[in-house]
């Protein structure tokens, strides 16, 4: 007992003088306008989602002299009280949230604090102080299933292993999202190139890269030439499979490419980052909307990068999104449909 | 162990707890943050207000169980590493069946959930303890790898029969009257912890005051003996995972029905494996179970506030803990630190 009774002592004094510090220097909050954004549980380092919306925030900080706290929930479990506290300090002028999981927790959050603004990216919450922001998925398939149909006629480059024609694509999860997702590629394929055949899959789960990597290998063995891993995180295990096996991969969500430098033909780009930009610039501007706030090409919230896409096609499939930006092709979004829409367009 | 040795035991762990954030104190410095800011946020994250105090609470109602779980299987002499897997199983069980009885009168549909979330987690355990007692496979690997089948068969049957239309893999939400009762207006506080604090009473009363206690306790300390004075020891092997199978599914039952109101797939932050850190801390008293789990309900919800306000990454706070964990654990460890630090205070040659 002697033993432990004196550093006992030492270590409680210190733990006493720890907290009493800490209790002291409680900080005071700054005159700039204030944000916070809880993430979606993938974390930072998905080099996709969230850190594109991460992104937005660095660039908002920058260009609009805001400061902002953050928080990665490891689970679903977390969100409501990770969201709880932040609005309980009332101290910020927009709480995001990212990801369509978190719509339970805003949707509670969001009633005990009907003051509060909030955002949401990528589902709606019907509350009269959330700001939803969800994208018209089928559009930006459709720009990188265009780029895809036309590559694959391109059987000079090595990438290209075939004259078969075959594109494919792997979703996360069968849900209407990604789906909106596959059939915009499939329209987009065949809209450009009638001959081509397109494969799809899901991987049933947003984190796993061995199982994706797997189901790509599968397509790649039946003469796949281009992937479109429209899958967070599982889709890293696609990217490895196309680089190892030297085919076309396309990203999502964020630029991919140096993931794969030589094989990242495109990416299916959600600008994340622009969306949480305009939801914080609304806010500054005091044009803050409540409801649903749909995006796409025309809003500069979706797109495909050049990466190592050939110009000639660009010119092409750039001719395209002007015309999904403008209205003019309206792309469909569910698989079954795609069909009738491309005889309804003449293809 | 005497209570003298409970009370050396216990001061013990206070000491290893401060070395550990200490320690952690140092890493947040060397990491480039603010140890002030840090810690700060912990405690008052932890214990600053009612809100904070409700989710440090909430945070350690499944704590309580899943840690209970492990402890009582130690008891025995078993390494239940299952506990997740049984936590998903009785989450997804009770939320079913709260949702199949809504034809019941409150009271009795929640009782009826809480006993099927526990026979849930009771069979999933038996798994393990029928292998180990009838092949001889050890329990560590059954119970590791049934945490795979069980937390993706729940996913499964999710998605395939008991999914909520929509884009999100969930059960539709529990009515009012399947919850358990809110004990704190607008946190999340439910009558899980009263149930929780009750369960480590039941089974610390089984463990001292029974025969089943007192026959699973001499199987821990020595199963040949036990064999020998007439205890059948696969027996006890399969209760007592049954047992402790169906504290991790209460586990999760309660959660569902007290916390998130309905089942998501995957939606445990590792509750399970938490849990043994509790109980290794708890060590052989069940009763310690609850400090322990209050310990790192109040570290994972100070935790939040570290990252949200002192920016600091969740990976430090994950460091710290299992900072309190080798400490705790490692006695050697800690009581060697002490004497270096001793000596270099006496001998004045080291710091």
């Amino acid at each position: 007992m002697n033993r432990i009774r004196k550093p006992l002592a030492v270590f409680s004094v210190a733990l006493v003088a720890v907290m009493v510090m800490g209790i002291a220097s409680f900080s005071v909050a700054a005159a700039k306008p204030r944000m916070a954004i809880v993430f979606a549980t993938g974390g930072l380092g998905d080099k996709s989602f969230n850190d594109s919306a991460y992104e937005g925030m660095k660039r908002a900080e920058e260009e609009l002299g805001i400061e902002f706290d953050q928080a990665e929930p490891q689970a679903v479990a977390e969100y409501e009280s990770l969201l709880m506290r932040f609005a309980q300090t009332r101290k910020y002028d927009l709480i995001i949230s990212i990801g369509f999981d978190q719509a339970d927790a805003l949707q509670v959050v969001s009633e005990r604090f009907p003051d509060q603004k909030f955002a949401i990216v990528d589902t709606a919450v019907d509350a009269p102080n959330v700001a939803s922001y969800v994208y018209k998925e089928a559009e930006r398939g459709f720009v990188v299933g265009a780029v895809a149909g036309l590559i694959t006629t391109r059987t000079g480059d090595p990438r290209i292993v075939s004259d078969k024609q075959i594109v494919g694509v792997i979703g996360g999860m069968d849900i209407p999202l990604i789906r909106a997702n596959v059939a915009g590629y499939i329209a987009g394929a065949k809209y450009v190139n009638p001959k081509v055949e397109v494969k799809y899959a899901y991987v049933g789960h947003w984190a796993d890269p061995a199982k994706c990597k797997e189901m790509a290998n599968a397509m790649l063995d039946e003469g796949v030439d281009v992937l479109w891993l429209a899958a967070g995180r599982s889709g890293l295990g696609g990217i490895k499979a196309a680089e190892e096996r030297n085919r076309y991969a396309i990203g999502a969500d964020s630029d991919q490419g140096y993931l794969a430098p030589d094989n990242i033909l495109t990416n299916g780009m959600k600008l994340v980052d622009n969306t949480v930009y305009m939801a914080i610039e609304a806010v500054l501007k005091d044009e803050f909307k409540p409801g649903i706030n749909m995006l796409g090409i025309n809003e500069g919230a979706l797109g495909y990068s050049e990466s190592l896409v050939p110009s000639d096609i660009i010119a092409e499939v750039d001719k395209l999104a002007a015309k999904v930006a403008s209205g003019e092709l309206e792309v469909p979004e569910d698989i079954d449909q795609v069909e009738p829409w491309l005889k309804a367009e003449g293809k | 162990m005497g209570p003298k040795q409970d009370v050396s035991k216990f001061a013990y762990s206070v000491v290893a707890i401060v070395i550990a954030l200490l320690v952690g104190a140092v890493l947040i410095a060397v990491s480039g943050y603010s140890v002030k800011d840090a810690y700060s946020n912990l405690f008052m994250g932890a214990f600053g207000g009612v809100y904070s105090l409700a989710t440090t609470i909430v945070m350690s109602t499944p704590l309580l169980f899943t840690g209970l779980s492990v402890a009582f299987a130690f008891q025995c002499g078993l390494f239940n590493v299952g506990a997740e897997g049984q936590l998903y199983v009785g989450a997804l069980t009770s939320a079913v069946v709260a949702l199949g009885l809504g034809w019941l009168p409150p009271v009795l549909r929640v009782v009826i959930a809480l006993l099927a979330g526990a026979g849930a987690g009771a069979l999933l355990g038996f798994v393990p303890g029928y292998l180990k007692a009838k092949l001889g496979a050890h329990e560590v690997i059954t119970t590791i790898m049934l945490n795979y089948v069980a937390t993706f068969l729940t996913t499964f049957l999710v998605k395939t029969y008991f999914k909520d239309p929509g884009p999100v893999d969930q059960t539709v939400l529990l009515p009012s009257g399947s919850r358990l009762p809110e004990l704190i207006r607008g946190t999340r506080v439910s009558l899980g912890i009263i149930l929780g604090i009750a369960a480590v009473a039941l089974l610390n009363h089984i463990m001292r005051r029974s025969v089943l206690g007192y026959e699973i306790r001499v199987v821990g300390e020595n199963p040949h003996a036990a064999e020998y004075g007439g205890v059948s020891v696969s027996a006890k092997t399969v209760q007592a995972m049954m047992i402790s199978g169906a504290v991790a599914g209460l586990a999760g039952s309660v959660e569902v029905m007290g916390t998130l109101y309905r089942f998501i797939p995957h939606f445990s932050p590792g509750y399970g494996f938490t849990g043994i850190a509790v109980a290794v801390i708890a060590g052989q008293n069940l009763w310690a179970v609850i400090p322990a789990a209050i310990l790192f309900g109040a570290l994972q919800s100070g935790g939040q506030t570290m990252q949200l306000f002192a920016g600091i990454p969740m990976e430090l706070m994950t460091m710290v803990q299992g900072l309190v964990i080798l400490f705790v654990a490692a006695p050697a460890l800690g009581s060697l630190l002490f004497r270096l630090k001793i000596r270099a205070k006496e001998g004045g040659g080291l710091e």
